[in-house]
């Protein structure tokens, strides 16, 4: 940390930024390159993820950290697209620089440091203002109604109801592995996650459900093979238990499993107790009953046919010694997590606390069925399968990921759960985000999930949900979307502490707190959606959803940077023919530094392949119409696409609004808001 | 409490492979593995030089275990055929060399690492395809009919082991023994839930190799004195001796309490009333006509001498290792309570018996069933013992490999060859479908498959260490080896007698050309006909398991390592 204070310009913005894009570009893009990583404790990683190399330079600057920080929240969300992230964002700091030194060109030279400072500041206030207006006012309009026209979409409808179509779906992941783990392996794991997809897939469309589950527990539904070929790899029916058997008996057909969290062995006292020997007698007596009351718990498990006990502590020898005398398997130390997805896919549940309540209840509750349970050898190490009925959404499965060396199957393992990370949010269905009233219950679950603002309150988010009745007024269609705007609330509320507030009561809200740049962008925003429904009306006819505000569930794009030459086209449309100038400029700006990521795509490509072509091609298609017919060689989310910018953008706002950095000689305190450096 | 201190940046090297330190030390690391390799590779001694323990090996498990290399890149390399040893114990000096071979050669290309990636990976499916189908000339179907195939495999395994320091004579004498204890091993009965025995290997130093010899049961080493005082034993039968193993101590130490407090009034001792209830189960032992007493852990000495007084063997502190055999030979569960049990949990033995071999004594568990056996192994010296000991268990493994999947490569570099010679004969006819799929050039993929078949043919021709001369037949494509003492006047093909598996002998229409010198290829499937096999003599035969999967986790390997652009290194 320096220990004074230091002035920010975009200019440092950019050399920080591009120093992180120096390191990720060598790994962006299916032909980039594998990063080797060393941890302090010796522990090897193999790794293209772009959020692990960050992390794991241990950056100084705190600029750097920032940019660090936000990039991590946005892969929690999608899984990918750090690599991009960094790059998208050092294309606008660079707009930006470029827009700053424009304003600079009369005076070159001729003021100081400090005045130049503050004008620059100014600009950078207004711009990053506008910047967070632009993402509801004009980029998910565009998104939704002017891009919307090509998206395809991994649903196909056959006979009325929804399908997924499992080429499409093929398509997406491969593109996903190829960027993940290189394009060597991608094709065969791309396969096995769909496979694993399919074969989790317990009935018709609950895929959303399905996926969500699989990420939730992926944790525990993957084994690691160092030691053998990739080619290895494959999907168990049924789960691994990552424990050996402490007492094993073979048993046909299906079993009893029942869990219990406690040793099943009494002790002579139990904590905070006394047990007092009064004579050789009552010990070996009170030694005698133990045993007994082991053989008893054991014989009534027995008389409930069960066959599998998992337990979540050590189990003593005398118990593993009485469940082989009546032929009960014994699975003990299994992992929290391990409980914790068996009890969710099985209804498995520790419903007694002590022996004794067990041996009250006649008929024992919280048992599973299990349709095998066997040892499985994966490597050189013995674990525990066991296979269960499916559930309404989740048929258990797992996947054996196998790799010559610890640190490449560690990469598998994330890629495979980043890839579910990222179906999750292909196949989220769209918000229906009429019900204002009921937005801050969307906000908090949202923020749950994602954990994407830390400092924003919920009361203020609140604030700025209500901030935009207008546009329902307008055109219900462009509510801002709550889950995607969840970044931008921050740094809008941010800026309403500064601007003078002044009261609305237009608004249905009591709450209805505007500023006057809110109420320009919404006359920006009329005169748009105005255009919008003109083109729908005579446009190629994009099919009005009434209360769609994000995009639609399953849309996929052709990959190679179709999502970022479409919306820089459309963009620039939108800044053209905007007339409020602010705007007009931000729009410019993303859609040129959109261009940056294919850019960075064909860089080393030539001939038919080199970007100028490509982005020709697909521009002319756009103006003959015929957009349909470009090379499908792989397909990406939008959604992931359109959360990227969103988080972009959100990052941008926020370093843009630090003017200073201030050396500290202690950390700032726990309690304040994160957001309150913005003031410093 | 700790100092909390800033974390330090990590160092960041980009482009590691284009370093000249690296790829240096890379060939250092390449060349070691490569003097080690085969029957006549050389043999390296490790030692800490301070006086720590010496060990002369020339096996992968032993050199890269010891050697510690700073290098990230070396890490990763020693990292992955670690793994792969631990999960198929052999081939792993032929991962490592084909890796180092893949990685020079690949880095001469100067192509970009994503295509040779691309190419190679095409290469190696050909080869895994190739190695799979039924018309493979380099693999041989595995009968159990016989033992020949058996004892060439575990042969081949112990020969390739110079530091065992074997004549061909002690290796055939240990290679029978092994097969013999393997064969042990599998069980008589059929059915579901079945497993292997197990096979103890007892080290004895300082005796001839061929004192080595298979006992079945188990043997518990015990010094002399211990061992008069055990006997006599009371039988059930002439055939007989009933058992009961335990788990837990019977030592007469009071067990586990709980997290509460133990108050012991005045006067009472719970030791002795644990010692009473130890006695108890020595009476209801002595009435259950138990012969012999095993258990885990320690027994007190007075059930000890109790047990005595009723002939009843004791044998304790047998340690958890030997308590699966002896429940596997026994059919006795092992006992995990002081309190009676049920007759149901007692094994039986067929006999017990002392045995003196060598300088040591030991008991004899003989058991009915032959499922558990003794490999007393016999070597000069603790250097060389050990590494007999090793290269046993790896036998042992590619034995248990072989009985999953019933199939063995051809050794001594033939397989090797043959591949290459397989791959040089798909390259020339490449179709441009599949290069369209690889997205590279035609020349791209001759150069990439050139390269490979180049390295594969390196590996095989690491196994001369004497400067002799290796060809190769060009229909078969297999592995010829020349000495070094060539008279001038005369061709190198009049010095080979037979190719490195012993599979074929010179034939007079044979053509020769020097390994790795390009001819014209021909379909390796072609010439089938079977008249130059050598079917009387010995094979040299691989585990086919443990290569193909070198095989691959070497290439893979090696991607991984052309495909690095940086290296990070946290250093706090």
């Amino acid at each position: 940390m320096p220990s004074s204070a230091m002035l920010l310009s975009v200019n440092t913005l950019l050399q920080v930024a591009e120093s992180l894009e120096n390191v990720v570009s060598r790994c962006f893009g299916p032909e980039g390159g594998q990063v080797l990583f060393f941890k302090a404790t010796g522990e090897m990683l193999i790794t293209r993820d772009g959020k692990t190399i960050l992390e794991s330079l241990l950056l100084d600057h705190p600029i750097a950290r920032m940019i660090v920080r936000c990039a991590t929240m946005h892969y929690s969300l999608t899984g990918d697209g750090v690599k991009t992230f960094v790059i998208l964002l050092c294309s606008m700091l660079r707009g930006l620089q470029a827009i700053v030194d424009k304003h600079d060109h009369p005076f070159c030279g001729n003021i100081p440091e400090t005045t130049k400072h503050r004008r620059h500041s100014h600009i950078l206030k207004k711009f990053s203002s506008s910047l967070s207006m632009f993402q509801a006012c004009v980029l998910d309009p565009v998104v939704i109604h002017d891009l919307s026209k090509h998206f395809l979409s991994v649903y196909f409808s056959s006979t009325g109801a929804m399908q997924l179509c499992k080429d499409a779906m093929q398509s997406t992941l491969e593109i996903y592995f190829c960027g993940r783990i290189g394009n060597i392996n991608h094709k065969f794991i791309a396969e096995l996650a769909l496979d694993f997809f399919y074969q989790c897939l317990a009935c018709e469309n609950s895929e959303s459900e399905m996926v969500s589950v699989i990420d939730e527990l992926f944790f525990t539904l993957h084994t690691e093979v160092p030691g053998l070929p990739v080619g290895n790899s494959r999907i168990l029916t049924g789960v691994v238990l990552h424990r050996d058997f402490a007492a094993y008996c073979p048993a046909e057909g299906e079993r009893k499993v029942l869990l219990v969290t406690e040793s099943m062995h009494p002790v002579l006292s139990i904590s905070s107790s006394e047990f007092v020997v009064k004579s050789e007698v009552q010990l070996q007596v009170s030694q005698v009953w133990m045993t007994k009351q082991t053989e008893t718990i054991m014989k009534h498990l027995q008389d409930n046919q069960v066959k599998v006990l998992l337990s979540s502590v050590k189990q003593p020898d005398i118990v593993l010694f009485c469940a082989k005398q009546v032929g009960i398997s014994v699975i003990d130390c299994i992992s929290s997590e391990e409980i914790s997805l068996l009890c969710r896919i099985t209804g498995l549940s520790p419903d007694y606390v002590s022996v004794s309540e067990m041996l009250c209840s006649q008929q024992l509750t919280g048992t599973a069925v299990a349709t095998f349970c066997r040892p499985v050898l994966l490597g050189s190490r013995r674990f525990v399968h066991l296979g269960f009925k499916k559930s309404s959404v989740f048929d258990p499965h797992c996947v054996v990921l196998c790799g010559p060396v610890k640190g490449l199957t560690q990469q598998y393992v994330s890629a495979f759960h980043g890839a579910f990370k990222m179906l999750r949010q292909l196949l989220k269905p769209a918000d229906i985000s009429c019900k204002h009233e009921q937005a801050p219950v969307a906000q908090s679950s949202s923020c749950n999930g994602n954990k994407l603002k830390k400092g924003c309150s919920n009361t203020r988010s609140l604030k700025t949900c209500a901030d935009f009745p207008v546009h329902r007024g307008v055109k219900p269609a462009t509510a801002p979307n709550i889950l995607q705007n969840n970044g931008n609330i921050g740094c809008v509320t941010d800026r309403l502490e500064e601007v003078p507030i002044s009261c609305m009561n237009k608004s249905e809200n009591d709450q209805g707190k505007r500023n006057e740049s809110v109420q320009e962008n919404c006359t920006v925003f009329k005169q748009l959606s105005r255009e919008q429904v003109k083109q729908d009306k005579t446009g190629a006819g994009a099919v009005q959803k009434p209360s769609l505000s994000s995009v639609e569930r399953g849309a996929v794009l052709p990959v190679g940077g179709t999502f970022e030459i479409l919306l820089h086209y459309y963009l620039r449309r939108c800044s053209q023919q905007c007339h409020q100038s602010e705007m007009s400029t931000v729009s410019t700006l993303v859609a040129d530094a959109l261009l940056e990521i294919p850019k960075n795509i064909y860089r080393s490509k030539k001939g038919n392949c080199s970007f100028p072509q490509v982005y020709t091609c697909v521009v002319n298609d756009l103006r003959t119409k015929e957009s349909k017919h470009w090379e499908l060689k792989g397909l990406e989310a939008v959604s992931c696409k359109h959360q990227l910018l969103a988080s972009v953008l959100q990052c941008v706002t926020r370093l843009v609004t630090i003017d200073m950095l201030l050396g500290v000689s202690r950390g700032p305190s726990r309690n304040r808001d994160e957001d309150s450096e913005n003031e410093l | 409490m700790s100092r909390v201190e800033p974390k330090k940046p990590s160092i960041c090297t980009s482009g590691p492979l284009k370093r000249e330190v690296i790829s240096q030390s890379l060939s250092v690391l390449s060349e070691i593995l490569k003097s080690c390799y085969g029957p006549s590779g050389r043999l390296k001694q490790l030692h800490n030089g301070i006086g720590g323990n010496v060990c002369t090996t020339s096996q992968s498990s032993a050199l890269l275990g010891g050697c510690t290399v700073s290098h990230p890149v070396l890490k990763v390399l020693i990292a992955s055929v670690r793994t792969h040893v631990s999960c198929f114990s052999d081939c792993g000096l032929f991962a490592a060399i084909l890796c180092c071979n893949l990685i020079e050669n690949f880095q001469r290309t100067a192509l970009t690492p994503h295509t040779v990636g691309k190419i190679s990976k095409h290469l190696l499916s050909l080869c895994t395809d190739y190695l799979k189908s039924e018309e493979c000339g380099c693999r041989v179907a595995v009968d159990f009919g016989s033992s020949k195939a058996l004892l060439s495999l575990a042969c081949t395994v112990l020969t390739s082991k110079p530091a065992c320091m074997l004549t061909v004579k002690e290796a055939n004498y240990i290679s029978a023994l092994l097969l013999k204890a393997f064969l042990l091993t599998v069980p008589n009965e059929m059915g579901t839930n079945i497993s292997l025995g197990k096979s103890i290997i007892v080290p004895i130093e300082g005796q001839r190799v061929t004192d080595s010899a298979v006992f079945p049961g188990l043997l518990i080493e015990m010094p002399v004195f211990e061992l008069r005082k055990l006997f006599p034993v009371k039988r059930w039968s002439a055939s007989t001796i009933q058992m009961a193993l335990f788990s837990i101590s019977l030592s007469g130490e009071l067990p586990d309490t709980g997290k509460g407090m133990v108050v012991v009034q005045s006067g009472v001792s719970p030791e002795r009333a644990v010692l009473d209830q130890l006695i108890l189960l020595g009476q209801q032992m002595v009435k259950d006509q138990i012969g012999i007493l095993v258990c885990q852990k320690v027994v007190h000495p007075s059930l000890k001498q109790y047990l005595k007084g009723h002939c009843v063997m004791v044998v304790d502190r047998v340690g958890a290792a030997a308590m699966e055999p002896l429940r596997r030979m026994t059919g006795a569960e092992p006992i995990a309570s002081l309190h009676p049990v049920s007759s149901t949990c007692y094994g039986v033995l067929k006999d017990v018996v002392c045995v003196k071999y060598a300088s040591k004594q030991f008991l004899q568990l003989i058991p009915n069933n032959t499922t558990v056996c003794s490999l007393v192994l016999c070597n000069r010296n603790e250097t060389t013992l050990n590494e007999l000991k090793r290269a046993c268990q790896t036998a042992e493994h590619v034995l248990q490999l072989t009985l999953k999947q019933p199939l063995a490569l051809l050794g001594g570099g033939c397989t090797e060859t043959h591949l290459a010679f397989y791959i040089r004969f798909k390259a020339i006819d490449v179709s441009s479908s599949i290069l369209e799929e690889l997205s590279c050039s035609r020349t791209e993929y001759q150069i990439v498959a050139d390269s490979f078949c180049r390295s594969l043919e390196s590996v095989a021709r690491c196994l001369e260490h004497d400067d002799g001369e290796i060809l190769t037949d060009t229909n078969k494509g297999h592995f010829w080896s020349v000495p070094s003492v060539t008279a001038v006047d005369s061709s190198l093909s009049d010095f080979v007698l037979h190719c490195g598996c012993r599979l074929y002998q010179k034939q007079p229409h044979m053509k020769w050309t020097i390994l790795g010198t390009l001819c014209n290829p021909v379909d390796p499937q072609d010439h089938c006909g079977n008249n130059s096999r050598n079917l009387s003599d010995q094979l040299v035969l691989d585990c086919f398991a443990a290569k193909c999967s070198s095989l691959q986790v070497a290439v893979e390997t090696c991607h991984l390592i052309l495909d690095l652009s940086y290296i990070i290194e946290d250093k706090n």
